[in-house]
């Protein structure tokens, strides 16, 4: 099948989809499994011409899949042509969720080279956490080599409500690298808890 | 290849090679590079970045080449002393660059990677990024508490300021403050505007204040501000805070200041602060100013603000100054002011100023507003003045006038009042005008007067107006020179000829001096030439001080190789002097 019949049967899934929902929760199962048979069959869209259908065919798939089925996904982030596509194949890896999701996608935050794409990456990594568990973050904030996704690490991790998030921030803040201090600032401005505000606290105390 | 085969290569890359393409391997060289610092293949990328900084040093994206030139090498030898230079050197040609900061903060680690090391010395090197770096980041907590906005961060800062003596720090808080939304800011800030701080923290104080126009308070404490005895560059800062606050209750206080502050700087603040405001109570007190016996400052300061005014039904009441107050800078201005109002009748008044204007300088300053406008009615009035005048003065004030105003209308109105003028000093005016005009009708006429008129007074200025009017293409001034025989005339032509700055002029003063008899226009020649500045004129000048048959030309050249002043010419000088010029 070329990539043509894919994006083809891809929006006439995403299509009936759309449709089925409202009326009969049968048909949509039907066309979920129907569309996923499909779909696995298919190769990349990565020769795609058009990226809003490319991209409209990997929300589409993304809802038929269930959690940690990425391996569908997976090669487009590969090989699309279009980065739109690409990040449309990583915030669906984010939103399909699972163990194996946030391991690809933290492994593709800390190493793909396109900064643009490892920052969606690690943005929708930020979407499979749970229980506030800053540590994949932390790990590409260590790990990688990009200033600009580091920087975006520390921002997520800022989003994160919890002590730890606060703890990483506030060391960065205080004594990390140059480069990344103010950024950890901004990041603590965005957190909701109290620890937060006492760290902007002391460090403002630096000034004369 | 010979190095001047390269450096032709070059100026012809350089000079010759369309910009579009220039554009389009510029940006082909940067993704290439930049493919190769996202491959990682740092050697190549620093390699590929510095090549690219150096040929196209003024492209947009020759700072981030700078940049990412270091960021490679860091990749390839994050410890070493020559990372630490690349970002130092790039810090300091690219001060303002977007990756300053990522530089400055890079040769921070960079300086502590070779402190570890034992190198100490590069410590004390950042001591001040350092410190930079921490500021910054207190700074960037404020700004972060400053977002959350409330009573305990409001506290915060405020502690700060107290504690701060750092004019930045407390500016930047003041500025802060302008965007609280709490009671506790008000007296915060009117204390700062009236306390002990440098001047420039006590106005950012006073423009927070301003920030906050809708609170009673704030308005009160700028009103307290302009009654205090502060500096009046203070007081006039809250002036125009309160000018800018949308209340029908500030136009008396403003018109009060404005008239019994007893100070013209704060008198003047208050009324521009009205002439902000376009309401008719503020247009009634402008008028009352003007008509006041206050400072003249000030009543001019009213009749400015009256003229930017969009308010209808103004011109009557500027025209009646115009014509009958017996201070003249008044009435001047008051004429200056109908010139801002663009309808037929304030046109209509400004002629009327022309006409029954006390004083020749309000009647010219009537003239020159009507030369300001547009459109063919305001030439036409000024070619009946200047051709109905019989005072001199008016008549070039409306040629002058009358060279403001572009198109065929206005050239045409020229030409006729030079047809139909006896005075000189009118008809060189209308000369200088159409030099200032562009066409090839202006330039045809000039020639004609140049090369024609028996009055030399004439002719010349016309050669002049021509030297302005044809800016840096002398071959009209070569065909003046070549078709003149008044010989002040030629000299003229070679003074203008002169002041372009083209290779052209150098050849064809070079071309006289060879040529010409007379030894006074191979004079004029040469100190045409000593006013071009070119090195390209030393050698011709060099050979006039070895050949020329007179010896007045040969000192004249001497004295232009002095007036060009550069190496060259300093140079050759040195060898005259050494007798070296033979």
């Amino acid at each position: 099948m070329n990539t043509t019949k894919f994006l083809g049967w891809a929006t006439i899934g995403a299509a009936a989809l759309l449709i089925a929902s409202p009326f009969i929760v049968d048909e949509v199962r039907t066309a979920t499994q129907s569309a996923k048979v499909v779909l696995a069959d298919t190769p990349v869209p990565s020769d795609s011409e058009d990226p809003e259908v490319a991209k409209a065919a990997i929300y589409a798939l993304a809802n038929s899949l269930e959690e940690g089925e990425i391996d569908l996904l997976v090669p487009i982030v590969n090989e699309a042509k279009h980065e739109e596509v690409r990040k449309a194949a990583l915030y669906a890896i984010g939103n399909v969720g699972g163990a194996s999701a946030a391991e690809f996608l933290k492994e593709t935050a800390i190493s793909h080279r396109e900064t643009e794409t490892a920052k969606a990456a690690l943005y929708a990594l930020s979407n499979t956490i749970e229980d506030n568990d800053v540590g994949p973050l932390v790990e590409v904030l260590q790990k990688s080599d990009v200033l600009e996704v580091r920087k975006a690490a520390l921002y997520q991790i800022g989003n994160e409500d919890s002590e730890e998030a606060v703890a990483t921030l506030a060391e960065i803040a205080r004594e990390g690298e140059p480069e990344l201090r103010k950024a950890a600032v901004y990041a603590l401005g965005n957190s909701d808890l109290e620890s937060a505000r006492e760290v902007l606290i002391n460090l403002v105390g630096g000034l004369d | 290849m010979t190095k001047y085969k390269i450096i032709l290569i070059v100026l012809l890359t350089t000079l010759v090679a369309p910009a579009a393409a220039q554009t389009s391997d510029a940006d082909a060289a940067y993704r290439a590079a930049n493919s190769l610092v996202l491959d990682q293949r740092w050697s190549e990328a620093r390699d590929a970045m510095r090549q690219f900084a150096r040929t196209y040093s003024r492209h947009d994206r020759a700072d981030d080449a700078s940049f990412y030139a270091c960021y490679a090498q860091d990749q390839l030898d994050s410890a070493s002393s020559a990372v630490f230079e690349c970002y130092s050197d790039f810090v300091e040609a690219h001060g303002r660059s977007n990756y300053a900061d990522d530089a400055k903060a890079n040769m921070i680690r960079v300086a502590r990677a070779l402190s570890s090391a034992g190198q100490p010395e590069y410590m004390t090197r950042i001591r001040d990024l350092q410190q930079e770096n921490d500021e910054d980041v207190a700074l960037a907590a404020l700004y972060a508490l400053q977002n959350l906005g409330d009573d305990r961060a409001l506290d915060t800062i405020l502690a700060v300021y107290d504690r701060s003596t750092s004019d930045k720090v407390r500016s930047r808080i003041v500025y802060m403050l302008g965007d609280f939304d709490s009671d506790a800011v008000m007296p915060k800030l009117q204390e700062i505007a009236l306390g002990n701080a440098s001047v420039s923290v006590r106005k950012s104080a006073v423009y927070a204040l301003g920030n906050h126009d809708s609170h009673n308070e704030a308005v009160t404490a700028l009103k307290a501000i302009v009654a205090s005895d502060a500096e009046t560059e203070i007081r006039k800062t809250a002036v125009r805070a309160l000018g800018n606050v949308d209340a029908p209750d500030m136009v008396p206080v403003l018109a009060e200041l404005a008239a019994g502050s007893g100070d013209i700087e704060l008198g003047k603040a208050a009324v521009y602060a009205m002439g902000n405001s376009d309401g008719a109570a503020a247009v009634e007190a402008l008028k009352t100013i003007v008509s006041g016996d206050g400072a003249v400052e000030v009543r001019k300061a009213a009749l400015y603000a009256l003229g930017n005014s969009d308010h209808g039904g103004l011109v009557p009441f500027l025209a009646e100054i115009a014509t009958s107050s017996t201070n003249a800078e008044l009435a001047k201005t008051a004429a200056y002011a109908i010139g801002n109002h663009d309808s037929s009748a304030g046109s209509e008044a400004l002629m009327s100023v022309v006409q029954n204007g006390k004083s020749v300088e309000v009647r010219k300053a009537a003239l020159y507003a009507l030369g300001n406008r547009d459109g063919a009615r305001a030439v036409e009035m000024l070619r009946e003045v200047a051709m109905s005048s019989d005072d001199n003065e008016l008549q070039k004030a409306a040629v002058y006038a009358i060279g403001n105003a572009d198109g065929e209308s206005a050239s045409r109105a020229l030409r006729q009042i030079y047809g139909a003028s006896e005075s000189v000093e009118v008809r060189k005016a209308i000369l200088y005008a159409i030099g200032n005009s562009e066409g090839r009708g202006a330039r045809d006429f000039l020639m004609d007067v140049a090369t024609t008129s028996a009055e030399s007074e004439l002719a010349k200025a016309a050669v002049y107006a021509l030297g302005n009017h044809v800016d840096d293409d002398t071959s009209v001034l070569i065909e003046v020179l070549r078709k003149a025989t008044n010989a002040e005339v030629r000299r003229a032509a070679l003074y203008a000829i002169g002041n372009s700055d083209t290779s052209q002029a150098t050849a064809a003063l070079d071309s006289i001096l060879k040529d010409e008899r007379d030894p006074e226009l191979r004079r004029a020649a040469v100190f045409a030439l000593g006013n071009t500045g070119e090195d390209r004129a030393v050698s011709i000048l060099v050979r006039v001080v070895q050949e020329d048959a007179s010896t007045r030309v040969r000192t004249a050249a001497v004295q232009a190789l002095g007036n060009i002043g550069t190496e060259a010419a300093q140079e050759a000088l040195l060898k005259i002097l050494e007798g070296g010029d033979d």
